[in-house]
């Protein structure tokens, strides 16, 4: 029932979306986007199959000999672990194309006006689709690659097609911005190539599942910890921070679900690669990893309540929120490692939702200050709700996922015993409640109180269409779903992390 | 079959809410019917749970499905013994005869169906968090109701001047959404430190099971208490919760602004559940620290009992205290909830400190949370109705309204009477029996505390109820009055039957107090010592009943004749008083001002954390953001700079310079052989001939 | 000194006044003629060298005939080359012709 390369095709069928659409872009015109979405519901249906396939029981592996001589073969994996990210990771991207239909147009109209009625216009619809399919694959292929060399190809990927995105589509200051970020990419990929290379010299392959013979190698200090330094500025951790504010404030909100995605996907990649083969080398790191992302949470959260701009708000909320998922893989118990990594799926779930409630205020109004929005629940209800359960997403109250998510991380964060989880553990949960009060204040200060004069005189500000609010509404049903029915992620993960814990 | 119903309290409330957008699109009295019947239906499967009561032998019962199974274990399931019995009842059925009065008081509401959504919401909450079997899922219902709460007390969410409460004119107005947005971080505040400490003990037992808890303590206690300072550290964090849920000291300042709500919401979640869930709570850890202390021999478990009781006895003076002078109507009883509250924690943490009044302290606590919430639910019922009627949230503003509201005159009066606790009320053999074990226990400071609370709360009672609806009647009641069409008169049908049956709940329960305490004590008798194994020792008073009744009485009448005299007969003048004496007035500012505490909290926390957050966004971000994306760049351009310039003056001026001379100097000089002279070239071209000759012709 | 010796040293005269002629003569024309001398001192060098020696006598007379013919045929070239020169650079001083320099 499940095709042979199931793995292959949910990689590269967005690809060949991405070059349809190139290549027809003009007979296809403003159904370029709606192609973008029917690749990501094909692919969305192979996951599916995957996912039942797996949870059965056995991982799915497919090997592609690409050349006899030298031995050249790309191998992909999916195992609980990944498939779970595969999914959700899939699921939001398809959310985001579908959202993104309507508001490319306001972008376009922003950006290029001189274009528009002609073929500019689809010429740029289009462009911004056939860039945007790039990134399930990156996702798709991060997730699946079994060896390293394949998850920094599509880190990059990822990378690349994000400039040109923002630099095609971006806010203000959009080309240095987009610079900024590339450089930042490329900056984290350097240290992590670095970290490959020393593998490689050390066990001789590329493959994760050979990366536990070098355990116990002075050298596996280094890979660690220059692994980690490009992870933690790709997390966006204090110190190495600076970029999210600008880069997630001033990229086209319609991928901003995305961004953070890419963002936090660090996260899984510490877990695949270094602390589930180098288990041992990693304790050491822990205690200081945990110690960061206290800080970076509370830092974040602050940063967030001071901010003005409607899209700074969620850009400076993700600093805090990856900073829960290495707090909890930096913890190193099973359960904190699951709930960190569940806890990733959620944030990047419920940062969708607030990003994009945050760009269907901006896509109305357009309207970027606080100071001048204000009682919009009157004029847009529903988009007052979906706001409200992003930020509920994002603060860990049930019955969505994240609220699992955290109970999990923090009853594995506690399960350390050592006075650091305790004290840690209760400062994170403190933490937690900023973000709890930054959900609710910024509730209030956009849609709640009085109307003012000039937005009540604007009669183009109404809840936005349908194929902005489904989407949507579709992904806060999935965390609720999970919310409530959290085994089935749990269960995912267990083969690949309670397994491999308790082994050690 | 028993657990069934258990379960079927929650599902109706949840169909409830699915069901009502549906309905709504049938007609508005579909729906307003709709929503009452779903929670009739859960009232009537609650009631259908008390024959269990009866035959306690058979309890707790419980019913489970795994929600967790890795890598924690937390199973969804539902847990009847006692005390969710009760608690479940009194929700359950005090929601559904505020659903009925809800159906005349929000009549004509623009937000209607999403009122219905939320309280059904509410109420599916509240009853999943007394129902629930495991610490975790009486969490979720813990946030839930905390969200319900929210939405209910920012429901006029458009902020609109005739919502606004505070005041009056020059005093701060508080608006409805910013009370929404406090009631909700203030409760939050205590529940992140009480999953803290749930998961703490999740650590040491391995379960999240109430139930399991019980029976393992054996096991873990010992355990937790190796470590110095652990147990107090739990109890700190577990306490938390219910301070907060129960606007108790020091996380109590939510409540007052949460009267922005909707009255019935008041009734709701101030008299009836919400923070009742907190004392809930705290009767559900007894049996935990009880067993540490008295039966494991650790010392530090009697910390629990003790932060409770002294809580609850600061609260219950404090909040008192505040409701001697306030004039909204509605704060005066969140004030006397929060108050009362503190007398059901007072009660609830004398029942650990000697082992024969556990249960009678258990028994008082959970005697006085049924009898608080019937009369205080029609209390806040009847307020509604007033406020309504008088246009104003200001006591000031009404007087002499007895005429108007003859009914609600006496429903709000027999309620008035039981909060003060005349006998035969049910107030009055509820807070008898707090006082009773708390002189049983020895502990004066308290007794003392309590005494005095019972004193303000007479005069503070009778001092609203008076100034209602006897006196004189205001400037404010005259000029509504002289309006056409006024409405200074009883409301809907819903509301008076709703306030009606509250009432006659009140006198039944009244009449018939003394067998319910003692069919209570029997029960918990039964859970706390045979179904648990609790050791306790048989009570023998060391006081006698007729002693506490004298104090209470005694601090009744001591409450209720000044109270009488002031706002009553008008024999002495409050005026007066105000303007001779200064301490009157001093005491009188502090009081309003209530004692400071929220002034404080709001400059501390909220100004305080929004100027911690301004320095990070401005100070510190753009600093570290300018250090890394400026001066590094502008580092690196200065770098290239350099190179740029070594690169022009350095290689390309070597280069440049030699090819000029190789061009000119040596160039030049060459280029002078070849002068254009035919003669020289030929004679250069003979001379060279003749030597290669003569070279040829030597070798 | 025998006669041989007399007449090659007369040849070698005649080169050296043709060889000075070339360099030193200002006019195009002396360098014509001095090329004239080179010739005729070749020349009677080859004479001179046929008859005293025991080669055949025929040898040399021919080598003198070729030698005069193709100084005649040179002098032709010479001359047309001089008079090209002379229309175009309207001078026929050596030492005035001098556009080929480096």
């Amino acid at each position: 029932m499940m095709p042979s390369t199931i793995l292959l095709q949910i990689i590269f069928v967005p690809a060949l979306a991405a070059l349809l659409i190139l290549l027809f872009r003009f007979q296809l015109g403003k159904k370029s986007g709606w192609l973008a979405v029917l690749s990501l519901v094909y692919t969305m249906v192979l996951l599916l199959m995957a996912l039942f396939h797996i949870h059965g029981g056995d991982p799915i592996q497919e090997n592609y000999q690409i050349l006899q001589n030298p031995d050249i073969s790309v191998t992909l994996i999916a195992d609980g672990l990944s498939i779970a990210v595969a999914l959700i990771c899939n699921l939001l991207c398809l959310a985001l194309g579908t959202y993104s239909i309507k508001y490319i147009y306001h972008r376009i109209e922003v950006l290029y006006p001189e274009t528009l009625g002609n073929k500019g216009e689809t010429s740029y619809y289009a462009c911004f689709f056939y860039l945007f399919l790039f990134f399930p694959v990156g996702f798709m292929g991060v997730s699946f690659a079994s060896d390293l060399v394949l998850m920094y190809f599509f880190l990059e990927v990822l990378t690349l097609f994000l400039f040109f995105l923002m630099a095609y589509f971006g806010y203000y200051e959009r080309v240095w911005v987009a610079v900024m970020c590339l450089i930042w990419g490329i900056f984290s990929a350097l240290f992590f190539l670095a970290a490959v290379a020393i593998i490689y010299s050390q066990t001789g392959s590329f493959q994760f599942d050979q990366i536990h013979t070098m355990a116990g190698d002075p050298l596996a200090f280094w890979v660690i910890l220059l692994a980690l330094i490009g992870f933690i500025a790709k997390l966006a951790i204090v110190p190495l921070h600076v970029w999210m504010p600008w880069v997630h404030a001033e990229h086209p909100t319609c991928i901003a679900g995305l961004l953070a995605v890419y963002a936090n996907i660090a996260a899984y990649i510490v877990v695949r690669m270094l602390i589930l083969p180098l288990w041992d080398d990693f304790q050491v790191f822990g205690p200081p990893i945990m110690i960061l992302a206290v800080i970076t949470m509370i830092y974040g959260s602050l940063l967030t309540l001071a901010q003005t701009d409607m899209k700074r708000i969620p850009a400076c909320s993700t600093i805090s929120q990856s900073a829960y998922s290495m707090l909890g893989i930096g913890a190193l118990t099973a359960a904190s490692i699951e709930g960190g990594l569940f806890f990733f799926l959620s944030h990047i779930m419920g940062k969708t939702v607030f990003f994009s409630t945050c760009g269907i205020v901006v896509y109305m109004t357009h309207i970027r200050n606080l100071k001048y929005l204000g009682g919009l629940g009157a004029k847009m209800p529903i988009t007052a709700i979906l706001f409200l359960c992003g930020g509920l997403m994002l603060a860990g109250i049930p019955p969505f996922s994240s609220f699992a998510a955290e109970v999990v991380m923090f009853a594995g964060i506690f399960e350390r015993g050592d006075t650091l989880g305790l004290v840690v553990g209760i400062i994170g949960l403190m933490a937690i409640l900023l973000t709890i009060s930054y959900a609710v204040h910024f509730t209030r200060k956009i849609f709640f109180g009085p109307l003012p004069e000039k937005l009540a005189k604007n009669n183009h500000i109404k809840d936005p269409p349908w194929s902005m609010l489904a989407p949507l509404i579709l992904i806060i049903l999935v965390s609720a779903f999970l919310g409530l029915y959290p085994t089935l992620v749990m269960e995912l993960f267990e083969p690949v992390i309670s397994a491999a814990v308790a082994n050690m | 079959m028993d657990t069934q119903l258990a379960w079927l309290c929650l599902i109706f409330p949840l169909i409830g809410v699915l069901l009502t957008p549906i309905l709504a699109r049938i007609s508005t009295q579909v729906m307003n019917f709709g929503a009452v019947f779903f929670s009739f239906l859960t009232a009537v499967m609650a009631v259908m749970m008390l024959p269990l009561l009866f035959s306690v032998e058979r309890l707790p019962l419980e019913s489970t499905f795994v929600w967790l199974h890795t890598p924690i274990q937390v199973s969804f399931g539902v847990l009847l013994d006692p005390l969710s019995i009760i608690v479940a009842n009194v929700v359950a059925v005090i929601s559904f005869f505020i659903m009925v009065y809800c159906v005349g008081y929000m009549k004509g509401d623009p937000g209607i169906m999403r009122f219905w959504m939320l309280m059904n919401a509410f109420i599916g909450s509240m009853l999943l968090l007394v129902l629930a079997n495991n610490l975790i899922i009486i969490f979720i219902g813990w946030k839930l109701v905390g969200l319900c709460s929210y939405g209910l007390i920012g429901f006029y969410y458009r902020d609109e001047k005739q919502y606004w409460i505070g005041g009056p004119a020059p005093y701060k107005f508080d608006v409805p959404s910013a009370c929404g947005v406090k009631a909700f971080i203030v409760t939050s505040v205590g529940d992140m430190l009480m999953l803290g400490g749930i998961l703490i003990i999740y650590f040491y037992a391995g379960t999240f099971n109430v139930l399991e808890l019980y029976q393992t303590a054996p096991e873990w206690i010992p355990t937790m208490a190796a470590t110095p300072g652990m147990i107090i550290l739990v109890s700190i964090l577990l306490i938390a919760g219910p301070v907060g849920k129960s606007a108790q000291f020091p996380l109590h300042e939510w409540l007052p602004e949460a009267m922005s709500g909707p009255g019935p919401v008041s009734a709701l979640i101030h008299a009836a559940t919400m923070v009742k869930s907190g004392v809930f709570l705290i009767a559900r850890f007894i049996p935990i620290f009880y067993y540490g202390y008295w039966m494991g021999g650790v010392e530090e478990a009697m910390y629990f009992f003790i932060i409770v009781a002294w809580i609850g006895a600061i609260t219950a003076f404090l909040a008192a205290s505040q409701g001697l002078v306030a004039t909204e109507l509605k704060k005066i009883l969140a004030f006397s909830t929060v108050s009362q509250i503190g007398f059901m924690m007072l009660a609830l943490g004398v029942a650990g400190f000697a082992q024969d009044i556990l249960v009678k302290g258990y028994m008082a606590g959970t005697f006085h949370l049924i009898s608080h919430a019937v009369f205080k639910a029609c209390l806040f019922l009847c307020a509604g109705t007033v406020i309504h009627a008088a246009h104003s949230i200001y006591i000031t503003d009404m007087g002499a309204m007895r005429k108007y509201l003859p009914y609600t005159w006496i429903f709000m009066g027999l309620a008035t009477l039981s909060l003060i606790g005349v006998p035969p009320l049910p107030g009055f053999w509820s807070k008898e029996a707090v006082l009773m074990v708390t002189l049983e226990s020895h502990h004066y400071a308290l007794f003392t505390i309590a005494v005095v609370t019972v004193v303000f709360t007479a005069f503070y009672s009778t001092r609203y109820f008076a100034m209602m609806f006897h006196g004189r009647a205001s400037v404010h009641i005259n000029k509504e009055t002289r309006k056409p069409h006024h409405h200074v008169g009883e409301g809907y049908f819903p509301q008076t039957f709703a306030c009606g049956a509250l009432a006659v709940g009140i006198v039944v329960l009244g009449l018939f107090g003394p067998m319910v305490e003692h069919s209570l004590y029997g029960l918990f008798n039964y859970k706390l010592v045979e179904g648990l194994g609790l050791s306790t020792v048989t009570h023998v008073p060391d006081f006698s009943t007729l002693l506490v009744v004298a104090f209470s009485v005694g601090g009744v009448l001591i409450g209720v004749v000044p109270a009488y005299l002031l706002y009553y007969s008008r024999t002495w003048d409050a005026n007066a008083i105000y303007e001779n004496s200064r301490i009157v007035r001093m005491v009188h500012t502090f009081l309003w001002n209530r004692w400071y505490i929220n002034s404080f909290y709001n400059l501390v926390f909220v100004s305080g954390f929004m100027a911690i957050a301004r320095a990070v966004a401005f100070r510190i971000e753009v600093l570290v953001d300018g250090l890394i994306q400026r001066i590094l760049p502008a580092g690196v351009y200065g770098l290239s700079r350099f190179s740029v310039w070594f690169d022009q003056k350095g290689i390309d001026g070597v280069l440049d310079g030699t090819a000029h001379h190789v061009q000119n100097s040596a160039g030049g000089t060459l280029s002078r052989v070849q002068s254009g002279k035919i003669q020289e070239y030929l004679a250069l071209a003979v001379i060279i001939a003749l030597i290669i000759s003569g070279l040829v012709w030597l070798i | 000194m025998s006669v041989m010796t007399i007449y090659h040293l007369v040849a070698i005269f005649l080169l050296c006044l043709g060889i000075f002629g070339i360099a030193y003569r200002r006019t195009l024309i002396g360098i014509v003629l001095g090329i004239e001398l080179i010739l005729n001192g070749a020349g009677l060098s080859i004479m001179a060298s046929a008859q005293l020696t025991p080669a055949p006598n025929e040898l040399g007379q021919v080598g003198a005939l070729l030698v005069m013919g193709i100084a005649a045929a040179e002098a032709t070239l010479l001359l047309a080359i001089l008079l090209v020169v002379s229309r175009r650079f309207k001078n026929v001083e050596a030492r005035n012709l001098i556009t080929m320099r480096g």
